[in-house]
């Protein structure tokens, strides 16, 4: 039997890739938690077939009629408060709670991003290939931030004093997987205003991946970011608002929030990689004022169209602002019709905000 | 620093990094030569910086 996602024969029996899974290097434990994944889905389709009697005499028992929906494969590794990524592992797929807070919370926030994106848009993990989702918990001392390295989502515990740990918060850890598909899909170049689109993306597939959670329609969400992050020592809501841009925080210590929801108030700075957590305010307020204008559930047709314009061949390394406007209008003009509310929706967001949705003559459409 | 060459790192400033999110650490150098800025990602520091930024953030 030919294990299509990764050539390796399902002959090996699973306690064999179990082992390797625990034990082998990253490459390794990589291909033996997908084949896991993957003998896993089989022997359900197996079970599945033969519950519904569909293995006659000439079929094979373990034909993928009905196969299960695939699930993470997730790990989670301990940087036991160093900056070393490939800690212990302290966590499997399937494995109970461990008590640890930050494994747990982390765990937990991987597959609830996992099953954001494979029941809202189909799509198998991060790559859309069934990529193990790896996190890395404790990292640092007392690190105050949340970062994916390309291959994993690492957590520092936060200083105590200003910021927290980052595991407790939903939208976070959805936004820093959505790096990781950005980085799949289009590969947005993490300065200027690339940057911004691409740091805007994840503030939008973080907060989707809240309100899917939480079952939460575009009128009634928060549309905040890092709302569990603060401490209660720090004057602020959130680390960001997509709703209104610049009033997330306002601390005497950690400053004020400086997101623009405007071009008008654009920031040209080489500080944060030429402001991309800065000017990410402006995308994020146009999918805050398309999704609440077309109202429902955001993921279902705002995040659909953002999804379809992500994933736009047309969509290049060094788009900015007005490129990616231009995709979402095209891909709502696709998916819901020339002169859709939706699509008229979108336009007024962006326009809302200040970015030209139409195509310029003689300019390309990448950042200014 | 000084084991650091710091007009070589004020010459790749910024040193922009790969991955998102990460801390930038904006350095001001003022020495003999003068006063200049350096400003590295947190996944670029070279490994001269280290020792200063390790310093720096245990003080907080």
């Amino acid at each position: 039997m030919h294990c299509r996602s990764h050539g390796l024969h399902c002959v090996l029996p699973p306690i064999v890739l179990e082992n390797i899974a625990r034990n082998g290097s990253d490459e390794q434990r990589d291909w033996a938690t997908r084949a896991l994944s993957c003998d896993h889905s089989i022997r359900l389709a197996r079970v599945q077939n033969s519950h519904a009697g569909v293995a006659g005499p000439n079929q094979r028992a373990d034909a993928l009629v009905g196969v299960s929906e695939p699930h993470p494969a997730r790990v989670i590794s301990d940087a036991q408060n160093t900056e070393n990524v490939r800690g212990p592992i302290v966590r499997r797929e399937g494995d109970p709670p461990t008590g640890d807070v930050p494994t747990d919370q982390a765990y937990d926030g991987l597959g609830d991003t996992f099953e954001f994106w494979f029941e809202a848009y189909g799509r198998h993990s991060i790559d859309d290939a069934g990529m193990p989702l790896r996190g890395v918990v404790h990292f640092g001392d007392m690190y105050p931030n949340a970062f994916w390295d390309g291959q994993r989502m690492v957590f520092g515990d936060g200083d105590g004093q200003v910021l927290g740990v980052m595991t407790g918060s939903l939208d976070v850890i959805g936004h820093e997987l959505g790096h990781g598909v950005t980085e799949a899909e289009a590969g947005l170049e993490y300065w200027g205003q690339s940057g911004a689109m691409n740091e805007s993306l994840s503030d939008v597939w973080g907060s989707l991946v809240k309100q899917y959670k939480l079952h939460q329609d575009a009128a009634s969400a928060d549309w905040l970011i890092g709302s569990e992050v603060w401490t209660p020592a720090i004057a602020g809501d959130a680390l960001r608002s997509m709703k209104a841009p610049g009033t997330a925080y306002d601390d005497p210590l950690v400053g004020k929030d400086p997101q623009p929801g405007h071009m008008d108030d654009y920031v040209e700075t080489i500080r944060d990689n030429g402001g991309v957590h800065i000017n990410s305010g402006i995308p994020n307020r146009a999918f805050y004022l398309a999704a609440t204008e077309i109202g429902g559930y955001a993921w279902e047709v705002a995040g659909r169209i953002w999804y379809e314009a992500l994933r736009d061949p047309a969509l290049r390394t060094d788009s900015g602002f007005a490129a990616f406007a231009r995709l979402t209008v095209i891909a709502a003009e696709r998916l819901q019709g020339q002169g859709s509310p939706a699509a008229s929706a979108i336009k007024d967001a962006w326009d809302n905000v200040g970015v030209p949705t139409e195509q310029p003559a003689l300019q390309s459409l990448t950042a200014h | 620093m000084q084991r650091v060459d710091v007009a070589a790192l004020a010459a790749a400033s910024p040193m922009r990094g790969r991955e998102p999110d990460r801390f930038q650490y904006e350095l001001m150098i003022e020495d003999d030569d003068g006063r200049r800025e350096v400003t590295v990602s947190e996944d670029r520091v070279p490994e001269e910086l280290r020792p200063l930024l390790d310093r720096v953030r245990a003080q907080g």
